[in-house]
């Protein structure tokens, strides 16, 4: 079986958002109104002059328990073997119920106004034909060609790492069975897919 | 920043310089928060400590620099290379008094001018003279220079404890392989040169140069230097000196060539040049090395430049591919120049309407570089491994427009007729011959409706780098397609073969690394005696406020300012307008568009997160105003802005409006070396607006 997960390490992002440039052409996100499927947190941590900056990248963690899944009235949100989580856009009738029970908060809404601009915005190649609520989908179009996610292939600092957690041999799903890389709220019993690698040492 | 990530991976540990946490700073395991402009102090107190502790590798400063070549001090006080009649450096042998003479320009110093191998000493015996002269290594002269500069001395203008300064210079000094970064740009304050020089002199002091993890000469520039010694040994000519001279020796080619008016048709040298001579002899401060630079501009505009007693206008000019009204300091300056009545045309090739552009008689469309085969074959600017590479159109032109290079012909034949002359400078820039260029010409002339000067030139460069490397056209075109680059040679062999300098001089004047600089040492010998012309690594104190010591109090209301780049926005103008990164800038509006202001501070002006700020210059008067961004990411003394923003032309929908331009803060003030400009070199006062 093949396990799809993603590992961040935080001590290589560098801020540059190339992932959520590369995403939102690929997906065709409309980013006329600032709404992505990826993006990277900026942020000013600690105390008085023991300050940090860290760049925090956040998608949809794919989650093997996902609770939009389990809330969404329509079927719309379904999961593959693989552990890619979707969105049948037909199905969705746009509650955003999914979008509430998200912890993580990946899910935004496309609306009938956006799939029109988004046909002036992509011209031709634009693929939506309805509006849903949208969210990251591991690039599965790329999968199934070979390729990497389109955040993963552009990330400069290579922080962003693709992996199948069923394939031992791969070293990025080792770097998740070493535990050095760790999901986040695992405590929600979610069971995310998306792993970080620490970047705050003790120090002193 | 791939290998920046790697290095990080592997263990590295990174120490960041900066008043402000950048994106390099947020990744380093140490932020040290130094107030602007006293960089050059803290390095100082490193270099002072490595040298005076030993934190050095001996036997590459004996061998390939000129740390052992000996000095006097003449009657002036003046450090003097102690050379011999003929000019050749001399040093004392290991250990004893012998003085020894080497060859003039050399990789390595173990080998005297007869090819006798020996070791040079880095200190010889402080009681030594020769010719009646006491003489001193470079290496004890540099360090004398250096007495003053302790870390508790740093400690005072940095504002970084001394004790910090000494570990991290032992932590450095002790790592193996050990790189400093030297930042971004040429600008910032009066003594950024020698800051570049003295970062240059710590790294050459860790033996650290072309090896692995320390600096890589880039690929292209040592197969530029290999190819132009093979040149010199065997006595050639160097064909197309411009594209095929390397380090010092292309510097002192283009001083040459653009300081000498028969090099043109009207006679007269550039006016930078002529502005800095007159300059000079009218006993007004002058730029020594005034090439590339706008120095002289306004003035030749204004008709105050004059050459052999005649007027040297200005009076049209071309702007290509660059963005001055919104780039360069200040953007009244451009704004009054390209607007001036003796400025009769002013003509744009851009890709989009720059602000620049909006002052435009003429605006002339180009092709972006996805729409757009390169015109030539080029080496792989800065990458390590040596290889070609090229650019291939990714969708065909979408607008009306134009080449370069057919543009510049077709302007030639309208201003002066001289294409064959234009031809011929083709032909010293590129090295692309004219005659099959106009050869090629006449066939893609048939083929391309535009663009067919663009295509001719590709042909040839084709034909030329692939009979280079014994390869068809049609092959090098292939693989370049595929890959993107053709791959000659791997660092690692280019470093094992041809190492600068272990394996074969640096494009110096003396072929070693020079601490004691061979062109500032002519500079100053040529009357230029401000402290930036120092040939020894010295102290330059950024003046801020005219008299005023940096580390003085400012007022309640004043601060330094300093300014970067953001990573979505480049200095050119072709992603300007793009709505994708634009929507990106939007998402960080307040970090990326915003004044980044302390908070303490902030709070005591009376300023509140988001708050219209108005922010006055108080050495120019310039003002303008911004948003407050308060974080604890800057220094309480400093004031920062992405400066990608700022853009006025209403036609840059996407992007108009947004942001604070610092080119409405920063005056137009130089250095005297190259007219680097001191775009920090000032306090800017803050107020509620």
């Amino acid at each position: 079986m093949t396990h799809y997960a993603m590992v961040i390490d935080l001590n290589t992002c560098v801020g540059c958002n190339a992932c959520m440039a590369a995403c939102a052409m690929e997906n065709q996100t409309p980013v006329w109104k600032s709404s992505w499927r990826t993006y990277v947190h900026d942020k000013e941590i600690g105390n008085g002059s023991d300050v940090h900056r860290r760049f925090f990248p956040r998608l949809c963690n794919h989650c093997d328990n996902p609770p939009c899944m389990s809330v969404c009235p329509t079927g719309a949100t379904y999961k593959l073997d693989n552990g890619i989580v979707l969105v049948d856009e037909e199905r969705c009738m746009g509650c955003r119920a999914c979008a509430m029970a998200c912890p993580y908060d990946a899910r935004r809404s496309v609306t009938y106004e956006d799939v029109e601009r988004g046909r002036e915005f992509y011209g031709e190649a634009y693929r939506r034909q309805h509006p849903s609520v949208d969210k990251c989908t591991f690039c599965e179009h790329r999968l199934k060609e070979g390729l990497e996610p389109a955040c993963v292939e552009t990330c400069v600092g290579s922080a962003r790492m693709f992996c199948d957690l069923d394939n031992p041999e791969d070293p990025v799903s080792q770097l998740v069975a070493s535990g050095v890389a760790r999901p986040l709220m695992p405590h929600l019993g979610t069971r995310p897919n998306i792993y970080y690698i620490d970047d705050l040492k003790r120090r002193g | 920043m791939v290998r920046f990530a790697q290095g990080r991976k592997n263990g590295a540990k990174v120490v960041a310089l900066d008043p402000r946490r950048s994106e390099t700073a947020a990744k380093a395991d140490e932020w040290l928060a130094i107030r602007p402009g006293t960089d050059l102090a803290f390095l100082l107190a490193m270099m002072r400590i490595m040298m005076e502790e030993g934190y050095y590798d001996a036997t590459f400063l004996k061998r390939h620099t000129n740390m052992p070549f000996l000095l006097y001090r003449d009657e002036a006080g003046e450090w003097q290379p102690l050379t011999d009649s003929e000019g050749r450096p001399r040093v004392v042998a290991e250990g004893t008094r012998d003085v020894i003479t080497l060859k003039k320009f050399s990789h390595d110093n173990r080998e005297n001018d007869e090819g006798r191998i020996f070791c040079p000493e880095l200190q010889p015996p402080a009681d030594l003279t020769v010719d009646g002269k006491r003489v001193k290594s470079v290496f004890q002269a540099q360090l004398e220079e250096l007495e003053h500069y302790t870390p508790e001395w740093a400690a005072v203008s940095t504002g970084i404890d001394a004790e910090t300064i000494r570990r991290i210079a032992r932590e450095f000094g002790t790592s193996r392989p050990a790189i400093i970064d030297p930042g971004w740009h040429g600008a910032r304050f009066g003594n950024i040169m020698m800051l570049r020089r003295v970062q240059a002199m710590i790294q050459a002091l860790t033996g650290g140069i072309d090896t692995i993890g320390g600096w890589i000469q880039a690929a292209e520039y040592r197969h530029k230097a290999h190819e132009m010694f093979k040149a010199y040994e065997a006595g050639h000519e160097i064909a197309a000196p411009m594209a095929n001279l390397a380090g010092m020796h292309f510097a002192k080619m283009v001083i040459g060539a653009v300081s000498n008016g028969d090099n043109f048709d009207h006679g007269k040298p550039g006016w930078t040049w002529a502005w800095s001579q007159q300059q000079q002899a009218a006993g007004e401060q002058n730029i020594a090395l005034p090439v590339m630079t706008d120095t002289g501009f306004r003035e030749s505009i204004e008709g105050k430049v004059e050459w052999q007693g005649e007027p040297y206008l200005t009076r049209a000019v071309i702007i290509n591919a660059a963005n001055p009204v919104r780039h360069y300091y200040p953007d009244s300056y451009w704004k009054e120049c390209l607007s001036h009545p003796n400025m009769e045309l002013v003509i744009a090739v851009d890709v989009l309407p720059s602000d620049t552009a909006a002052y435009a008689d003429v605006i002339l469309p180009n092709t972006t570089y996805l729409e757009r085969d390169e015109p030539m074959v080029y080496g792989n600017g800065v990458n390590q491994d040596l290889a070609l590479t090229t650019r291939y159109a990714a969708i065909p032109p979408l607008y009306d427009t134009e080449e370069t290079p057919d543009i510049l012909y077709k302007l030639t034949e309208i201003v002066s007729g001289n294409t064959e002359g234009f031809l011929d400078w083709i032909e010293t820039l590129t090295g692309l011959p004219k005659v099959p260029l106009k050869q090629a010409w006449v066939e893609t002339r048939k083929i391309h409706e535009k663009g067919s000067f663009l295509a001719a030139s590709r042909r040839v460069a084709f034909e030329g780098a692939a009979a280079k490397i014994h390869r068809t056209a049609a092959e090098l075109d292939s693989v370049m397609r595929d890959r993107g680059v053709y791959n000659e040679a791997d660092k690692v062999e280019l470093i094992n073969r041809w190492g600068m300098p272990r394996k074969m001089p640096v494009p110096t004047d003396s072929g070693r690394i020079e601490f004691f600089s061979g062109l500032f040492h002519s500079l100053r010998s040529a009357g230029q005696k401000a402290p930036n012309f120092s040939p020894l690594a010295t102290y330059i104190a950024a003046e801020c406020r005219t008299g005023r010591k940096m580390h003085e109090p400012l007022a309640e209301d004043e601060f330094y300012f300093t300014y970067g780049k953001t990573p979505t926005v480049s200095h050119a103008s072709t992603n300007s307008n793009n709505p994708v990164l634009a929507a990106v800038n939007d998402f960080k509006s307040d970090i990326y568009k915003r004044v980044w202001i302390h908070p303490q501070r902030a709070e005591a002006l009376g300023i509140g997160q988001g708050d219209r700020i108005r922010l006055t210059n108080n050495l120019s008067q310039q003002t303008t105003e911004g948003d407050a961004h308060l974080t604890r990411l800057i220094r309480p003394d400093t004031l920062f802005i992405y400066s990608s923003f700022g853009v006025e032309n209403p036609a840059l929908s996407q992007t108009q409006g947004e942001g604070t331009a610092t080119n409405k803060l920063i005056p137009y003030q130089v250095e005297p070396v190259v007219a680097g400009f001191k775009s920090q070199e000032f306090t800017l006062r803050v107020q509620k607006a």
